[in-house]
C-alpha cells in the first residue's frame, strides 16, 4: 500500500514511549506508530480473520455466496408463511 | 468520498475469497477510500447466511461472527428503509438493498445478476470489479 507523509503533534511522554518501544523492538518510530494506530482502528482484524480462512476460488466464492443467500431467503420465507 | 452499500453476497464473497475483487474492494473501503453503509436487515442476513453449513469448509463460525462484528463496527448503520425503492429488482427480496442505497445516496455494489441488470437503466449499481476500476 502507498505511504503518505504526515506531521503529528503528540504529547512528549507518548513520543518518548514510541522511541523506547522502537529501540526495544528494532523498528522505526513510524512503524511503531502505524502498528499502534492499526490496532486501535481495528485495521488488522480483517487480516486476522482472513488468515483463518481456507480461500475459495473467486468464481466459486461468488457463486456459493449468492446460492446460499437465495437458499436462506427461500427457507426463511417458507418458514414464515408455513408454505411447504 | 464515495458512499457504498455492499449486498450480503459481496460481503460473503469477500470473506471466503480475500484475494478476489470483493475482498480487494473491502480492503479499499477499510483503507478509508469509501464510506460504507449497512442496515440492521442487511447485517441480519449476512449473519444468518454465514451460519450455513456450506461455509464451514472455508471459515469457522467463530471467525464468521467476528467478521460480522467487524463489518458492523466499520460501517455506518442506517435504518432499514420503510419506503419502496425507485427501481424494483426482478427478485423482490433485493429491493431493500436498492432502497437502502437510494436513501443513503450511495452506490449499491452487487454480484447478483438481477441487480446488475438494473445498472443498464441508469441505476447506481456496480459489480465489485467495476467499482474498483472506477476508483483506480
Amino acid at each position: 500500500m502507498a505511504k503518505t507523509r504526515t506531521t503529528l503533534t503528540i504529547d512528549e511522554d507518548v513520543f518518548r514511549a514510541v522511541k523506547i518501544k522502537a529501540a526495544r523492538t528494532g523498528k522505526r518510530d513510524s512503524q511503531v506508530i502505524e502498528e499502534s494506530l492499526r490496532r486501535d482502528l481495528g485495521m488488522d482484524d480483517l487480516d486476522d480473520i482472513w488468515a483463518q480462512v481456507k480461500p475459495a476460488p473467486e468464481e466459486e466464492g461468488l457463486r456459493l455466496a449468492y446460492s446460499e443467500l437465495h437458499a436462506m431467503r427461500e427457507e426463511k420465507e417458507k418458514h414464515e408463511t408455513g408454505r411447504p | 468520498m464515495r458512499r457504498v452499500v455492499l449486498d450480503p453476497g459481496v460481503f460473503v464473497s469477500a470473506l471466503i475469497t480475500p484475494s478476489g475483487s470483493p475482498g480487494l474492494l473491502l480492503r479499499e473501503i477499510r483503507g478509508g477510500q469509501m464510506e460504507l453503509f449497512v442496515s440492521p436487515r442487511l447485517l441480519a442476513e449476512l449473519d444468518e447466511v454465514l451460519r450455513r453449513d456450506k461455509f464451514r469448509r472455508y471459515v469457522s463460525l467463530a471467525a464468521a461472527r467476528k467478521y460480522v462484528r467487524l463489518v458492523r463496527n466499520d460501517a455506518t448503520v442506517a435504518p432499514d428503509p420503510q419506503v419502496l425503492p425507485p427501481l424494483r429488482s426482478a427478485d423482490p427480496k433485493d429491493d431493500y438493498l436498492i432502497a437502502l442505497a437510494h436513501s443513503q445516496n450511495a452506490i449499491l455494489v452487487s454480484g447478483d445478476k438481477h441487480l446488475l441488470d438494473l445498472c443498464g437503466g441508469g441505476a447506481p449499481i456496480l459489480s465489485p470489479v467495476d467499482l474498483l476500476v472506477a476508483v483506480a
